[in-house]
């Protein structure tokens, strides 16, 4: 074996540990925990987007002197927003479960669907 | 009996007035300065002699590192990297302010809207700043998310700036108010416990039982709280960094 094989083989060593160790998605907190903390946001995204906007309007309320109009406004705003960021929340929470789900066989079977049409 | 309140009650340790402003220490700025310098020391000591077969302590910092690494690369992306430092930090200190504020006795400076508002505030400028940095005025697009009909964007674009708006308030409420309903909820149900005593004793077992419980609940909820603080940071910033 001359200096340069040996140098092709030690990089694709190299890049087999780095594929290894750099997607990681499924790593950081179990399931449960994730899952847990999802739900802490939820309930939280739904009070502190109303409060927070209403806050926002009563805060432009009387800055600018235009009672009721901005708090009526900026209040119902709020509230589609924080039903806006639930929605975001399970929907991102769907996806990182299918993901999950699908194992690493069926990845490996797609990765080689994938692999002739190279 | 011992008002339940008592415990968020913020005292002045060395009292310091300059220029009308009142900066004296107070038991928040202690336990502040505490978390800060064990975590210091801890970290420093456990990684002093750091060997290939890890000692206890070297595992409990380089666990402490991958997960918060895992977490960064995970939620921001590679390029989220970048500021690991600061989100380790700030792991640390709601970690270290939660942690210790199951110490009997000690003070939970994260059961403070002043402390989980400041940080939070802190977070939410820096993200808006890193996305102007980084992006320039073209950062303005996140407010107006791609495929969206012309009609619907009047009415998109302001829920998508209300809900950035008020991304400093949900993730301060939330810190702040979890650690606060929990302690409250331990010294309810401990003064229960002592004014039962009067009527029978093994009556009084009962919200001592619960108070168990509870106890173990909350270390899950310290650990959990920090890690929501750190997740939703990443989260913002992976807004800033990838837009989308």
């Amino acid at each position: 074996m001359n200096d340069e094989s040996k140098l092709k083989d030690l990089q694709a060593q190299i890049d087999a540990l780095k594929t290894k160790t750099e997607p990681k998605n499924a790593a950081g907190g179990s399931d449960e925990s994730e899952s847990m903390s999802v739900g802490m946001r939820a309930g939280t995204e739904l009070v502190g987007a109303t409060v927070g906007s209403a806050l926002i309007g009563y805060g432009l309320d009387s800055w600018l002197g235009t009672k009721p109009w901005f708090l009526i406004i900026i209040f119902l705003l709020g509230v589609c927003a924080a039903f806006l960021n639930i929605w975001k929340i399970t929907e991102n929470s769907d996806r990182k479960s299918a993901e999950k789900n699908l194992s690493a066989e069926q990845k490996k079977s797609l990765a080689k669907d994938v692999e002739p049409l190279k | 009996m011992a008002d339940p309140i008592h415990q968020f009650v913020i005292q002045d340790l060395v009292p310091l007035h300059i220029g009308g402003v009142d900066l004296s220490f107070t038991n928040s700025a202690l336990w502040m300065v505490i978390a800060a310098g064990l975590s210091s020391v801890v970290l420093t000591m456990a990684m002093s002699r750091a060997s290939i077969v890890p000692n206890r302590l070297q595992v409990v910092a380089e666990s402490a590192y991958s997960f918060v690494a895992n977490m960064v690369r995970d939620n921001a992306g590679t390029e989220g990297m970048r500021f690991f430092p600061l989100i380790f930090t700030l792991f640390i200190v709601v970690l270290m302010g939660n942690a210790l504020g199951m110490i009997p006795y000690s003070f939970t400076y994260t059961s403070h809207l002043a402390v989980t508002g400041a940080l939070a505030l802190f977070i939410f400028i820096f993200v808006t700043i890193v996305g102007f940095i980084r992006h320039g005025l073209h950062f303005l697009s996140l407010f107006s998310p791609e495929g969206v009909p012309l009609v619907l964007k009047f009415f998109v674009i302001p829920l998508e700036i209300i809900s950035y708006l008020t991304r400093p308030v949900t993730l301060s409420v939330r810190l702040f108010a979890n650690m606060m309903a929990g302690h409250l909820l331990l010294k309810v149900f401990a003064g229960f416990c002592v004014s039962l005593m009067s009527v029978s004793i093994a009556l009084s077992l009962l919200p001592m039982a619960f108070n168990a419980v509870m106890i173990a609940f909350e270390f899950l909820i310290a650990g959990l709280q920090a890690y929501v603080f750190t997740v939703l940071t990443c989260v913002y910033l992976k807004d800033a960094i990838e837009l989308h």
